[in-house]
């Protein structure tokens, strides 16, 4: 699987190496990175919140992202992994709303439409312990909701789910009789005696007969090949109190004392359809191996060595080989009103644009001068950001404490109404009488995706006009990770001056203040 | 004297593993004076994977205050070794 984007709220780096993912930033939702991708995966974990109320309006938040991007990303497939609070205790008093708001979300996922996959995490996290999964250690640490110990069980599962939806859905199950459809054999025993029914091992045929009855109401063709006399078997079905399948439930059927990989063949050109489309169900090792070599590409799934496996072992292979279809069938059904609702009323509201979306966010900047109880934070983002970082500068501590009239050291604390995102931003300029020069300009990756970069230079800018500031003179370095941002000064209405090598320099004449933008209230 | 030169040894012993581990996630060389500003690899992600191989293979556990103090192959070594009482 080749490129896929990745809309996420906590770091998910460690799960997805390498050169074919692509990250939006922490909760960003802009499409425009996405678009060169070929398809999106919507990965958000519940908030590590110690408070109800945030932790229900960000999920409630999380379904209006995703709308949103479903709606600007017009034809890609879109997996979302459904939510869980399985990775922690997110809170012991308040478990049922959240419960509830996990379930909300993770029913309307498959209501947005046919290319929108949902994964359902439980199969995930039922196999491992919450120990396992989640270490608050690394959380604090990395802002991260996997553990990284199993990051790599993790992606790896993801992908698996993902490649079951892009496995094209078998369509059609063959089906031997004696012994695997019922106990016994008819040509033997008679009628009477074939184990169907109420008592074990009859009760597990019976069973296996609902579960092909339910893959035949989704659309999957049964078919009989069985070594029998074709008078007998009609009359077994028709005269077995216990047979939950009807004879009528086959679409062909071919009972003769042929070899059957040669009667299979001929069903699946009668049938029309390919190789590949077709499983075989025997409970004979002899014929399950002559068909599977006389015929190429047809799936021969192992038959259980006892009845009572009948079940548990035939729903996982259906699951693999006609699973995805069967969701969404099965959500058309039970989901049929739901999905009205959400379409009449909320979805218009919901597909807010992008616009809308940061000015609901709320977000509140603040700027603070370099002092003594922000220059550790300072220094760590300098020398840690790498990805929206102009000149990628390393500055020690000493650098930034200097007492120096013309360095104008800042940082950017950012919070929304989710809450505080912290110092996330920092700036280096140096001023000389009517010129500035802006040395770095940086921002934590948490904040990407809501423009608060052209904000934040916004009022940088202003600041330098109010002392008297004429000109200001930037630059960017392009290293191997900051290309993202290669033309932010451009875009931001600076002129070029010169390229040299990897730095490109810029200058801007100041000759009013800018105006600011009302979605950011500043303190 | 005799155990002195055990620990040492023991020092040793956890300095070259913790060489062989960073060699092999970095594919790079590792010098004595290896630090964070020699790799572009020891980068954020890179540091991550570091920390959860160490932890992985020593079976200890880090601080976040020691994750976060960690900028070189020296800080590595001694920390690791601390938690062995080595040194």
């Amino acid at each position: 699987m080749n490129n896929t984007y990745i809309f996420r709220n906590y770091t998910i780096e460690h799960i997805f190496q390498g050169d074919d993912y692509k990250f939006s930033g922490y909760g960003d939702i802009s499409i425009d990175q996405s678009r060169e991708c070929e398809q999106i995966l919507f990965l958000y974990f519940i908030p590590y919140r110690m408070n109800e109320a945030a932790i229900l309006a960000e999920i409630s938040d999380y379904y209006e992202r995703l709308c949103h991007i479903v709606y600007e990303s017009a034809s890609k497939d879109i997996y979302v992994l459904g939510l869980t609070n399985y990775f922690y205790e997110s809170l012991s008093l308040g478990d049922a709303a959240v419960n509830e708001a996990i379930g909300d979300f993770n029913r309307s996922v498959s209501s947005l439409g046919d290319r929108v996959h949902f994964i359902n995490i439980d199969n995930f996290i039922t196999k491992k312990h919450q120990n396992d999964l989640f270490d608050v250690k690394y959380y604090y640490t990395y802002n991260t909701i996997v553990n990284p110990k199993c990051s790599k069980e993790f992606g790896d599962w993801i992908n698996e789910e993902i490649r079951l939806y892009k496995r094209t859905r078998k369509k059609c199950v063959i089906l031997d009789l004696d012994n695997t459809l019922w106990g016994g054999v008819l040509s033997e025993d008679g009628i009477e005696k074939l184990s169907i029914g109420d008592e074990y091992p009859g009760s597990a045929f019976s069973d296996f007969q609902q579960l092909l009855l339910e893959l035949k109401r989704t659309g999957v063709i049964l078919c009989l090949a069985s070594k029998n006399d074709e008078d007998e078997v009609r009359r077994c079905f028709e005269q077995h109190v216990n047979m939950i399948l009807k004879f009528e439930d086959f679409s062909l059927t071919e009972i003769s004392w042929e070899e059957k990989e040669k009667t299979i063949y001929r069903m699946i050109q009668k049938l029309g359809i390919g190789m590949s489309s077709v499983v075989f169900i025997d409970d004979s090792a002899i014929e399950r191996e002559r068909v599977s070599k006389s015929l190429p590409g047809i799936t021969v799934p192992d038959f259980p060595k006892e009845p009572y496996l009948l079940c548990s072992h035939f729903s996982d292979i259906f699951r693999t080989h006609f699973g995805y279809s069967q969701l969404t069938d099965e959500d058309l059904t039970k989901t049929e009103q739901y999905k009205k609702k959400i379409h009449a009323d909320n979805l218009k509201k919901q597909f807010l644009n992008e616009d809308e979306f940061l000015y609901n966010l709320q977000m509140k900047l603040t700027y603070c001068p370099v002092d003594s109880t922000n220059v550790q934070r300072i220094h760590q983002l300098i020398n840690k950001v790498n990805q929206f970082n102009l000149t990628t500068k390393r500055h020690t501590l000493v650098q930034l404490q200097e007492e120096n009239e013309q360095l104008m050291i800042s940082g950017l604390k950012v919070s929304d109404r989710f809450g505080d995102l912290g110092l996330t931003a920092c700036s280096v300029i140096i001023i000389n009488g009517k010129h500035a020069s802006i040395e770095e300009f940086l921002l934590s990756c948490r904040i990407l995706g809501r423009r608060i970069e052209t904000e934040y230079l916004k009022y940088l800018i202003n600041h330098l006009y109010k002392q008297g500031v004429r000109t200001v003179y930037a630059q960017y370095t392009q290293t191997s990770k900051n290309s993202g941002v290669r033309t932010f000064y451009e875009d931001f209405g600076f002129e070029l001056m010169r390229q040299d090598n990897e730095i490109t320099f810029y200058k801007l004449e100041l000759h009013t203040k800018l105006d600011m933008d009302s979605r950011y209230v500043w303190k | 004297m005799e155990i002195a030169y055990q620990e040492h040894n023991k020092f040793n012993k956890v300095k070259e593993k913790i060489r062989h581990i960073i060699r092999n996630l970095f594919d790079e060389d590792i010098a004595d004076d290896f630090n964070k500003s020699k790799s572009d690899k020891w980068d954020s992600l890179g540091h991550l994977n570091l920390i959860v191989s160490l932890e992985n293979e020593f079976s200890i556990s880090f601080t976040p205050e020691e994750i976060g103090g960690i900028f070189s192959f020296e800080d590595l070594v001694n920390t690791v070794s601390s938690k062995f009482h080595i040194r």
